[in-house]
């Protein structure tokens, strides 16, 4: 058999198996169609009808584009840019697979930096720095995950659950911080409290009541509170907690009111511009109350 | 042989002397909060004569009355003004009724989201001269005596130099009127601390970050000592009720409406606009000389919401030539509530305002 011929052959087989294929599909739609408890006919609804026209003539255009492919001229042509396609392949993948590890080359210096910031085996300072460096390993390196830009159709929505997770990251570390201060008082305390005990016992003045021993340790605490209330640090952080706080409620609130829209709830938004409408109303009858009264108190 | 340092026998002896009392408090503490307890607040009778929106009026009728003026008590919008008839024996509002005087108050209800554009000018201009209006014309008066509590009474101070022409007295308590001062936490918080935000993104100023914010200012007392205390106590019924009936009041909170709140916060606060007499409240001036009433002004000299320097000057600062300043050595609540206090404060109002009544 010569090249001709078996291209000819090849040819003649790929047709007659487009048509049993298209056949294959054509009967198994019909039965479908025909066993379908929901069949409707065709002057009430031609959704069937359009399926079948979609499917044939999507059969149609791969049948043509096959035999366009294997005409003779073409099936030399194809096979001869084989190697090219394979090439090709090979590329793409090489590169998909470089940009997998240059992403994970990325990660792995990511968590690097976060060691760097993270002195090992040092705790010096630990108490006070890790707020500190929680926060600028943060911003560094987690918050731009969450400010990622969104792309399509739900863009505002996402960007919306985005921007109320980095928020509550944010109102959490800031939190951690303001209770750890609220601590601070007690270590205090107890360190200072084990001093005058301990000079007690050494005068020989150690009381044996407990009540004694509370109160005393009740004083101290409330000197090192008031002492820290009224530094800038404690107003600093406590300033820092609340901002954070407002910050992470108006974020989870614009995602609250995303997800009341799918129900039939007025969202605050929306009774907010209600409610200042009733209050200006109401203004303004008081207003005209007051001229009425006046007016009729007149004659 | 000398004598130990610790006595470890004793202290062990101690604390099981300890465990056995406690254990007896337990029991009788359970006896106690299981038995019926009278912690029912404002048991005074009274009626309500007037109603604007979410305000009311409560009017408290003497069995005689004594005095030509009735007296309109104007609460703050903080907590709630059945602190003044906290329960029998510790009565305000009972030692006014047993002077022979007519007493208003205002509650102002429990404002919602639907109240945070009410401003100060619709507190002051709007609520206050409504209902004053109202007590005027109910009893044929061109004038009523006014006492206001806290931020109540910087309402007051605002009133009164608005429409002197109807203010017979006027009676301040634990007023602020000068926030220049860096004495009190609450002054130096609200200079430095974003609070109006956090109103705005509520809606109103919600009342339990408030009562967070004001057990913050003396945490190892009020979160920590109170309650050991009541642990050390609540086998005694009377202590349980009077306990039980103050956690009730603090912790009664309405919101504030943000609007009112910011301008508060913003002008008093953080400007200090009222004692310079350059407030204004719908267009006008809240000129403090033009208070030319007689004035008397209360305060506690350790109220650490109020402390002294934020309310003592007041009477520097108005056209008055009847002006009193009384300092009492107790806090912001003890003035009203603490049993010491009961014959130095309302009796004295009661005999202030005597004087003035003709």
């Amino acid at each position: 058999m010569t090249t001709s011929q078996k291209d000819q052959s090849f040819n003649i087989n790929m047709q007659e198996w487009m048509q049993s294929a298209m056949n294959l599909w054509k009967k198994m739609a019909d039965t479908q169609q025909s066993d379908s408890p929901f069949k409707t006919s065709e002057s009430s609804f031609t959704g069937s009808k359009k399926t079948d026209q979609f499917f044939m003539s999507s059969m149609n255009m791969i049948q043509l584009a096959f035999a366009g492919l294997f005409e003779p001229d073409n099936i030399e042509s194809t096979f001869q840019k084989s190697d090219a396609i394979s090439s090709a392949s090979i590329d793409i993948m090489q590169k998909i697979t470089d940009s997998i590890m240059e992403m994970q080359t990325q990660w792995i210096e990511r968590c690097v930096r976060i060691g760097k910031e993270t002195k090992a085996y040092s705790f010096d300072d630990m108490d006070k720095e890790i707020f500190t460096t929680w926060k600028n390993i943060y911003e560094k390196e987690f918050q731009h995950l969450f400010q990622i830009p969104t792309i399509g159709l739900f863009r505002y929505y996402q960007e919306r659950v985005n921007n109320a997770m980095d928020k509550f990251n944010v109102f959490n570390e800031a939190m951690t911080e303001f209770m750890y201060m609220l601590y601070v008082p007690f270590e205090k305390t107890t360190q200072v409290f084990q001093k005058e005990l301990e000079n007690k016992m050494a005068k020989g003045e150690f009381s044996n009541n407990v009540k004694e021993h509370y109160n005393q340790w009740l004083r101290i605490l409330e000197g090192h509170f008031m002492s820290l209330l009224k530094s800038k640090e404690y107003t600093d952080v406590l300033n820092h907690t609340i901002r954070s706080y407002v910050q992470y409620k108006k974020a989870k609130d614009d995602v609250m009111i995303d997800l009341l829209q799918q129900i039939p709830v007025p969202t605050n938004k929306e009774m907010d511009e209600l409610y200042k409408d009733i209050y200006e109303l109401k203004q303004t009858i008081k207003s005209l109350k007051k001229t009425v009264q006046s007016l009729t108190s007149n004659y | 042989m000398s004598k130990p340092i610790i006595d470890v026998d004793l202290i062990l002896k101690s604390v099981a002397e300890n465990t056995e009392r406690t254990k007896e408090r337990v029991q009788k503490a359970s006896e106690v909060m299981m038995d019926t307890l009278d912690v029912d607040l404002a048991k005074t009778p009274y009626e309500n004569v007037y109603k604007e929106d979410r305000v009311r009026v409560k009017y408290y009728r003497p069995k005689t009355v004594q005095y030509k003026y009735p007296l309109l008590v104007i609460y703050a919008l903080i907590n709630r003004e059945t602190m003044l008839d906290l329960q029998p024996g510790r009565s305000v509002v009972q030692t006014f009724l047993d002077s022979g005087i007519e007493v208003y108050m205002i509650d102002w209800g429990y404002p919602t989201r639907k109240d945070q554009f009410i401003t100060l000018d619709d507190h002051v201009n709007g609520y206050i001269n409504n209902i004053v209006d109202f007590i005027r014309n109910k009893h044929d008066l061109p004038k009523i005596n006014l006492m206001g509590i806290c931020m109540g009474g910087a309402f007051c101070v605002m009133y009164s130099a608005l429409y002197p022409e109807k203010i017979n007295a006027l009676v301040t308590t634990v007023t602020p009127t000068n926030f220049d001062t860096d004495t009190g936490l609450l002054h130096i918080w609200m200079k430095q601390l974003d609070m109006v935000q956090v109103a705005e993104c509520y809606g109103n100023m919600p009342a339990d970050l408030m009562n967070f914010g004001f057990l913050l200012l003396n945490p190892a007392r009020l979160m920590l000592d109170k309650y050991v205390s009541f642990f050390e106590n609540m086998d005694k019924k009377a202590f349980v009720e009077n306990f039980v009936r103050m956690e009730k009041w603090i912790f009664d909170s309405p919101d504030i409406p943000f609007e009112t709140f910011r301008q508060f916060v913003t002008d008093c606060y953080q400007q200090n606009l009222l004692i310079k007499s350059e407030l204004m409240l719908n267009g006008q001036k809240v000129m403090l000389k033009n208070i030319t009433m007689p004035l008397i002004n209360f305060f506690g000299k350790f109220d650490h919401l109020v402390p002294p320097e934020a309310a003592n000057q007041l009477t520097k600062h108005v056209g008055s030539s009847d002006t009193e300043d009384v300092c009492l050595a107790t806090g912001h609540i003890g003035i009203y509530v603490s049993s010491k206090f009961q014959k130095a404060f309302a009796p004295r109002i009661s005999s202030w305002l005597k004087e003035r009544d003709s």
